[in-house]
């Protein structure tokens, strides 16, 4: 699905590089990548489109392809930016690769719950209510949730998603602190660093006092 | 052959009854109040900044026994310890003419992000066991750490072996890199310096996030699900509510004290293969040379019995009792078992020493 403004552009970008030179044709290879990125936005938020972890991915190519060095009066403000972004695509892969992992164990929670039921290693009584049968699903997704959990590939993807998240706070941060400062508003970084002082200034004096 | 043997009629009829009990539940739930942060009567009686010691009031003629300080884990309030009047180790202590004192950590704020373990285990945790050697006039106190409590009180037994004269230790995680420990497997791969760095203290709200994840589906749906159970029983209902306000109200962490209790413990397993300084002291758990209790809970998914049991031979005491409770990490403070058993066993085993 495309959004009509999109289509718009797109299809104005296509008639005005009708039979023009290159150096057109790479304005409109920009744009398409400009709108393409607006696209996969689209997709990805609007309409839910799409398989988990895709639309980062191709978002990232997009960018990646349109990334130019910082430089002019704002090139803080977009190093700042661009390190937002890199951050939040950092986010949504760790947040896929978790997905992934745990789709994995709900499928083999569902495998186990089959096996259970009516395989051939099946033991137990006949499951005759609903209640036994939410409490043997519970068993199985456990048993096979364990099996991943333990794994290292499961905590390192999960390390990863955590990494991911505090590097995307700390890029939030960052963005917010600068705005606080352009009103001369107090930040987290500044009161913390007033506790960091106070915390170091009374362990000296505890220490001159200590018997 | 399939053991599904589930009749549609019935299954339907299941429904509308599960429905009917949780919704009767709900009723019996609003109706009740809101739980209350421990039952029995105590002072505060010592102070500094956000840490409090209580001293509870006797209950029963003195054992003539040193004082018991029981110090709980940084992650959960302390009042677990004496939920409910027929759900309190505390009661159970005080009935055995036990002189009991607590400290309550409190919930760290934003000014305490740079306090260290050295804090916690040094300067907190010592000037409580100070305030009551003064009190009483007595060169060492009796200290019951639980959980990450018992792990304090370890460290500060290490270090000031002359300050506790028996002490008890309660699911308390010692041996950090167990097969079984799946908390201690995610710990290992995340950079905490970092992690504080950015968040600062770390919030309960992600502690809680982390123990659920342990075992999503049994703490969750089906815990949840079992409410229907109890849909009848008042006092089921108010325990319930109580465990839940228990369980979700965990303070923040103070970030620097919670990087080192991470990096230390659950990622370098120091208090095990050595290395562990706090405070510019070295702990080395030879030096623990008082009497032990060692107490776990032998289904504990936190804590598991691997974890703890290795205390033996670490310490450089000869006086060591190891006692296994039958039951879980949660259940070994709150089941009906648990509130005879350990208070006897612990009071018995101190009367001894």
């Amino acid at each position: 699905m495309q959004d009509p403004g999109t289509e718009a552009q797109q299809e104005f970008m296509r008639q005005a590089a009708d039979g023009t030179p290159a150096a057109v044709r790479r304005i409109q290879e920009f744009s398409d990548d400009y709108l393409g990125i607006t696209q996969e936005l689209w997709k990805f938020i609007v309409c839910g489109q799409g398989t988990p972890g895709a639309a980062p991915q191709v978002l990232k190519e997009k960018f990646e392809r349109m990334y130019l060095p910082s430089f002019g009066p704002t090139l803080a403000q977009q190093g700042s930016h661009e390190r937002l972004m890199a951050t939040t695509l950092r986010w949504q892969r760790a947040s896929a690769q978790v997905s992934a992992k745990l789709q994995a164990v709900a499928a083999d929670a569902v495998e186990k719950l089959v096996a259970a039921l009516g395989g051939p290693d099946a033991t137990g009584p006949p499951v005759t209510s609903l209640r036994q049968l939410h409490d043997l699903w519970v068993e199985c997704g456990e048993r096979a949730y364990a099996a991943a959990a333990h794994s290292e590939n499961f905590a390192a993807a999960q390390a990863e998603l955590l990494a991911a998240m505090v590097e995307m706070r700390f890029e939030q941060r960052r963005q917010i602190e600068e705005w606080a400062r352009a009103f001369n508003l107090p930040t987290r970084a500044e009161i913390d660093s007033i506790h960091e002082r106070l915390h170091a200034l009374r362990r000296m004096q505890r220490k001159d006092f200590e018997p | 052959m399939t053991r599904l043997a589930i009749d549609p009629a019935e299954a339907a009829g299941e429904i509308a009854d599960f429905s009917r009990r949780m919704a009767e539940a709900a009723r019996s739930l609003a109706a009740l109040e809101a739980p209350g942060e421990g039952c029995s009567p105590r002072d505060e009686v010592h102070r500094e900044e956000g840490v409090v010691l209580y001293r509870y009031k006797p209950q029963a003629a003195s054992a003539g026994l040193a004082p018991l300080l029981i110090c709980y884990a940084l992650v959960n309030r302390p009042y677990m310890m004496d939920l409910q009047p027929d759900r309190s180790l505390i009661r159970g202590l005080l009935a055995r003419g036990l002189d009991v004192y607590l400290i309550d950590w409190g919930y760290p704020e934003a000014a305490d992000r740079f306090l260290e373990l050295d804090d916690y285990v040094n300067r907190y945790l010592g000037g409580c066991i100070d305030h009551i050697r003064r009190t009483h006039g007595v060169p060492a106190v009796n200290l019951l750490g639980v959980c990450q409590g018992g792990t304090l009180a370890l460290c500060h037994t290490a270090l000031h072996p002359d300050r506790v004269r028996n002490l008890v230790t309660m699911v308390t995680p010692v041996d950090f890199h167990t097969p079984e420990n799946l908390l201690s497997k995610w710990i290992r791969a995340v950079d905490v310096e970092r992690m504080v760095e950015v968040l600062g203290n770390i919030p309960g709200e992600l502690l809680n996030a982390t123990f659920l994840s342990l075992m999503p589906l049994r703490l969750t749906s089906q815990k949840y699900a079992g409410i229907a159970d109890i849909a009848d029983d008042p006092a089921a209902l108010a325990n319930f509510l109580r465990m839940e306000k228990w369980i979700f109200d965990s303070p923040d962490q103070a970030g620097a004290a919670f990087a080192q209790f991470m990096r230390w413990f659950f990622q370098e397993n120091r208090l095990v293969l050595g290395g562990l300084t706090i405070g510019g002291g070295r702990v080395d758990l030879r030096q623990v040379d008082c009497p032990v209790l060692n107490i776990h809970a032998s289904q504990d998914h936190l804590v598991p019995p691997s974890a703890t049991l290795p205390l033996r031979g670490l310490i450089g005491s000869r006086d060591y009792t190891s006692f296994e409770f039958d039951g879980g990490h949660i259940g070994i403070y709150v089941s009906a078992r648990a509130q005879e058993l350990l208070p006897r066993t612990i009071a018995a085993w101190l009367r001894e020493r």
